[in-house]
C-alpha cells in the first residue's frame, strides 16, 4: 500500500512540477507546432496528389473509351495506373516519395513503377522531409531523453534524493515513480497530437482499416515513447552528474537514430548488392531475344508457335487460319516477355525482401529502425505496399493487353492488316483497375521482426533497465 | 536511558583509505552535539552511517539503541536530515515541497496544518505559497526543519547547515535549534563555524583525519578558548 502510494506521490509530484516548468512548454511547442505543419502539409499534398491522380485517372479512361482505333495500335497507347495513397500515408511517406506512383500500361513492354517524387521535388528532399513520422520517430525520443536525463541527476545534486530517502522513499519506487511521472508528462504532450491526427480517420468513405492501422499505428508509437523515457531515467540513475547525463543520452540518441541505421543499410548494400538497371534491361532483352532454357531465339519461338498453331487448325498457311495469327503471335510474345519479367524481376524482388528481412532482423538492436518499418507498414508506405501494388498492376497490364491481342485475333480481320478497328462500345466494356491493399495480417506478418523487436525492447526496459538503474543507483 | 546517537566502534573504510577510525561517541536525548574539523575530517562519513547511506566497516551505528545497518528503515522513520545546501523543488511551493515529504513519509495534513509547521519552523506566511525557487536560503532551511517538524523526528541530522547564511538566518535557525533540543529532540551537527558551535551546542567534538579528537563540554570552555583548542588538535 505504501509502496503504490510512494510511487504515485513521486509520479505526481514529477508531474507538477513538470507543468510548471517552461522547457516543457517550449518542448511541447514546438512538437505541436511541428506535427501541425507537418500534418497539414502532408494532407495538402496528399489532397494535390489526389487530384491530380483522379484527374489523370478520369483523363486516360476518357481517351481510351472515346477512342476508335485497332486493337494492338490501342494497346501501344495503353494507359497509366496510379498507386493509391492511403489516409495514414499523410503522416508517414515512407518510401513512397522514392518509390514511384505511376505504373505504365503498354504493349511489348513490361514496366516498372515510375515518376517517384524525388526526380522533381529537389529542395524538398535535400533538406529532409518534415512528416509526423519524422517528428515522432527523431524529434520526440530526443526531448524524452531531455526531459528525462536530470530526473534523478538533479534530485541527487540538490540534496534531495537523500532526503527522499530518509522520507521512506527507495531506489525502486523513486525510479518507478519517475517513470510514471515523465511517461504522464509525454503522454500529456503525445495524445492530443494523436487525437488531432485521428480526426481525418473519422470520415465516411475511408478505407475500411485506417482506424484500426491508426490504433495500431499509435499504440507502437506509445510503447517506443515508452522505451526511450525509461533510457533516459535510467541513463539518469545511474549518472554521477546531469552533465554525465546528458552527454549519455544523447550519445545514446546520435547512436540509434543516425549511426545504427546507415551502418545497417551500408552493410546490407555490400552483403546483398542490387543490380544495376543497365545490366537488368541487358538480361532481360538478351533473354527475351536469345530465349531462356533452350526455347529459342524469338524468330524461332515465333516460328515453331506459327506451326503448331497451323497444325491444330489443320492448314498450311496463316492466311488461311480461321484467326488473325498476328494476334495470337503478339500475345505469344507477351506471355514470353511477362515470363522473363517475371524471372529477372522475380529474382531482384526476392533479394530487396531478403535486404529486407536482415534489416527488420537487426532492428533487433534498435528500436528506432523497428519503428520506422512499423510505422510505414501501417501507413501503407513501405516496400511491401508497394510490392502489392505492382505484383497487381502487373496482372491487370498482362490481363489488359491479352483482351486486345485476342480481339484482334478473333475480330475475323486478315493476317498483316491494319484496317480492323474497334470502337467505344468495346473500349468501354474493358475493365477499370481496382486495387485491393493487403490486409492488416499481411502487413504484420511482413514486419514481424520489427513488431517483435519493439516488444522485445519494451520487455528489456522493465525487466532489465529498470532493475538495473535500480540496483545501480548513486543515493 | 538509551542513548539518542550512539557510535560503538564505528569505523569505514574506502580500499586502503580509513575516512573514519572507530569512533566511540554516546548522545543523550535532547541535547544538541556539533562536531567541527576540516574537510575529509570525517564528519560527513559519521553522519552518512547514522542516515544509513553507507555500510559501517566495522562497529555499529545506534539509533535509539537500534542498528542503523540492519534496520534502516526503522532508525530512518526517526530521523530528519537537513543537509548544507536544501534544493527542494523550485517549482514548487513553500507548502507543496512540505506536502510532498509528508506523504512520502507516509503522513497526511490539511493545509491548515502544514502552513502550522512553516510557521513553527520560522518561515513567514507570505512566502508559503511562493515557488520555493524564489527562497533565500534561510528560507529553504527552514521547509527542511518544517519537514523534520512534521514528521516529528527525534534525532536531526545536520551537515554544515548554516554556512552561507546571514547573521540574522544563523540566528534564527540556532533558535529554532534550542526549542527543538527543548522538546527532546536529538542534534547532532557538523559545522565550521566554532563560534556558533559554543553557542548552540551542549557538546563540541574535534575531528582530525577520521579519528574524534577531542570531546568538550561547551559550558567548561570559550569561543576562544575553543578556537585554540581546534587549531591545536588540527594542527
Amino acid at each position: 500500500m505504501k509502496k503504490t502510494g510512494n510511487i504515485l506521490t513521486i509520479a505526481k509530484k514529477e508531474y507538477r512540477e513538470a507543468l510548471r516548468n517552461k522547457i516543457l512548454w517550449l518542448f511541447a511547442g514546438i512538437t505541436w507546432l511541428l506535427i501541425i505543419f507537418a500534418a497539414f502539409a502532408g494532407w495538402q499534398r496528399q489532397e494535390g496528389i489526389h487530384i491530380q491522380k483522379q484527374k489523370a485517372t478520369a483523363l486516360f479512361r476518357h481517351e481510351w473509351e472515346e477512342q476508335e482505333a485497332n486493337p494492338h495500335s490501342a494497346a501501344h497507347f495503353g494507359t497509366y495506373l496510379f498507386k493509391p495513397s492511403s489516409v495514414l500515408e499523410v503522416y508517414d511517406h515512407g518510401l513512397n516519395s522514392y518509390l514511384g506512383n505511376t505504373y505504365r500500361v503498354e504493349a511489348h513492354v513490361q514496366h516498372e513503377v515510375n515518376h517517384s517524387e524525388a526526380e522533381h521535388a529537389d529542395t524538398n528532399l535535400r533538406f529532409g522531409e518534415l512528416s509526423v513520422a519524422t517528428v515522432f520517430q527523431l524529434l520526440l525520443p530526443l526531448m524524452i531523453l531531455l526531459l528525462s536525463f536530470s530526473s534523478i541527476t538533479r534530485e541527487r545534486e540538490g540534496n534531495t534524493l537523500k532526503i527522499l530517502m530518509i522520507q521512506g522513499g527507495r531506489p525502486a519506487r523513486l525510479v518507478w515513480g519517475k517513470l510514471l511521472g515523465i511517461y504522464a508528462i509525454v503522454l500529456t504532450v503525445v495524445v492530443p497530437a494523436l487525437l488531432l491526427l485521428s480526426t481525418p480517420l473519422m470520415a465516411a468513405d475511408i478505407q475500411p482499416d485506417s482506424l484500426l492501422r491508426f490504433t495500431l499505428f499509435s499504440l507502437t508509437y506509445l510503447v517506443y515513447f515508452f522505451v526511450f523515457t525509461v533510457i533516459g531515467i535510467c541513463i539518469s540513475a545511474i549518472s554521477r552528474s546531469s552533465n554525465t547525463a546528458l552527454a549519455t543520452s544523447l550519445g545514446i540518441w546520435v547512436l540509434l537514430a543516425v549511426l545504427l541505421p546507415r551502418a545497417t543499410i551500408r552493410w546490407i548494400d555490400s552483403a546483398y548488392p542490387l543490380p544495376s538497371r543497365y545490366e537488368f534491361n541487358r538480361t532481360m532483352s538478351q533473354a527475351y531475344q536469345q530465349g531462356m532454357n533452350k526455347d529459342g531465339t524469338s524468330s524461332e519461338r515465333w516460328k515453331k508457335f506459327m506451326q503448331e498453331t497451323l497444325k491444330k487448325y489443320g492448314v498450311d498457311t496463316v492466311t488461311k487460319l480461321p484467326v488473325n495469327f498476328d494476334g495470337l503471335a503478339m500475345q505469344m510474345g507477351e506471355d514470353y516477355n511477362s515470363k522473363v519479367y517475371d524471372r529477372f524481376a522475380g529474382q531482384v524482388e526476392q533479394l530487396i525482401k531478403k535486404q529486407q528481412t536482415r534489416l527488420e532482423q537487426w532492428s533487433i538492436l534498435n528500436p528506432f529502425q523497428a519503428m520506422q518499418q512499423l510505422s510505414m507498414g501501417m501507413a501503407g508506405s513501405d516496400y511491401f505496399h508497394h510490392l502489392y501494388f505492382h505484383h497487381q498492376a502487373k496482372s491487370y497490364r498482362d490481363e489488359f493487353v491479352r483482351t486486345l491481342n485476342l480481339d484482334l485475333a478473333n475480330s475475323g480481320s486478315a493476317y498483316l492488316s491494319y484496317n480492323y478497328t474497334v470502337g467505344p462500345d468495346f473500349f468501354k466494356r474493358m475493365k477499370d483497375f481496382t486495387y485491393q491493399p493487403p490486409s492488416l495480417k499481411e502487413v504484420i506478418r511482413f514486419h514481424q521482426w520489427s513488431l517483435f523487436s519493439i516488444t522485445f525492447w519494451c520487455g528489456l526496459s522493465i525487466l532489465l533497465f529498470i532493475p538495473l538503474a535500480i540496483r545501480l543507483i548513486k543515493i | 536511558m538509551t542513548n539518542a546517537l550512539e557510535a560503538a566502534q564505528l569505523a569505514k573504510n574506502y580500499n586502503n583509505h580509513i575516512a573514519l577510525h572507530p569512533l566511540e561517541l554516546q548522545i543523550p536525548p535532547g541535547q544538541i552535539f556539533c562536531l567541527l574539523g576540516q574537510n575529509g575530517a570525517g564528519k560527513t562519513t559519521t553522519i552518512n552511517l547514522f542516515l544509513g547511506f553507507i555500510e559501517p566497516s566495522s562497529g555499529q551505528a545506534l539509533i535509539n539503541g537500534v542498528n542503523v545497518a540492519k534496520n534502516t528503515d526503522i532508525t530512518r522513520q526517526a530521523v530528519a536530515y537537513i543537509p548544507e545546501v536544501v534544493h527542494l523543488y523550485g517549482n514548487l511551493t513553500g507548502v507543496e515541497n512540505l506536502d510532498f515529504f509528508n506523504r512520502l513519509a507516509g503522513f497526511r495534513f490539511s493545509p491548515k496544518e502544514l502552513k502550522a509547521f512553516l510557521l513553527k519552523a520560522g518561515l513567514q506566511e507570505e512566502a508559503h505559497e511562493k515557488k520555493l525557487g524564489g527562497y533565500s536560503k534561510g528560507m529553504r532551511q527552514k521547509v527542511g526543519i518544517a519537514i523534520a517538524l512534521a514528521k516529528n523526528a527525534s534525532v536531526i541530522l545536520m551537515d554544515e547547515p548554516t554556512s552561507g547564511l546571514d547573521p540574522k538566518a544563523t540566528l534564527e535557525f540556532n533558535a529554532i535549534c534550542r526549542e527543538l533540543s527543548d522538546q527532546g529532540k536529538t542534534i547532532l551537527m557538523a559545522t565550521h563555524d566554532i563560534f556558533n558551535a559554543t553557542s548552540l551546542g551542549h557538546r563540541i567534538g574535534i575531528m582530525r583525519d577520521g579519528h574524534l579528537k577531542h570531546i568538550v563540554d561547551a559550558s567548561g570552555i570559550t569561543a576562544e578558548g575553543l578556537q585554540q583548542l581546534y587549531f591545536e588538535s588540527i594542527g
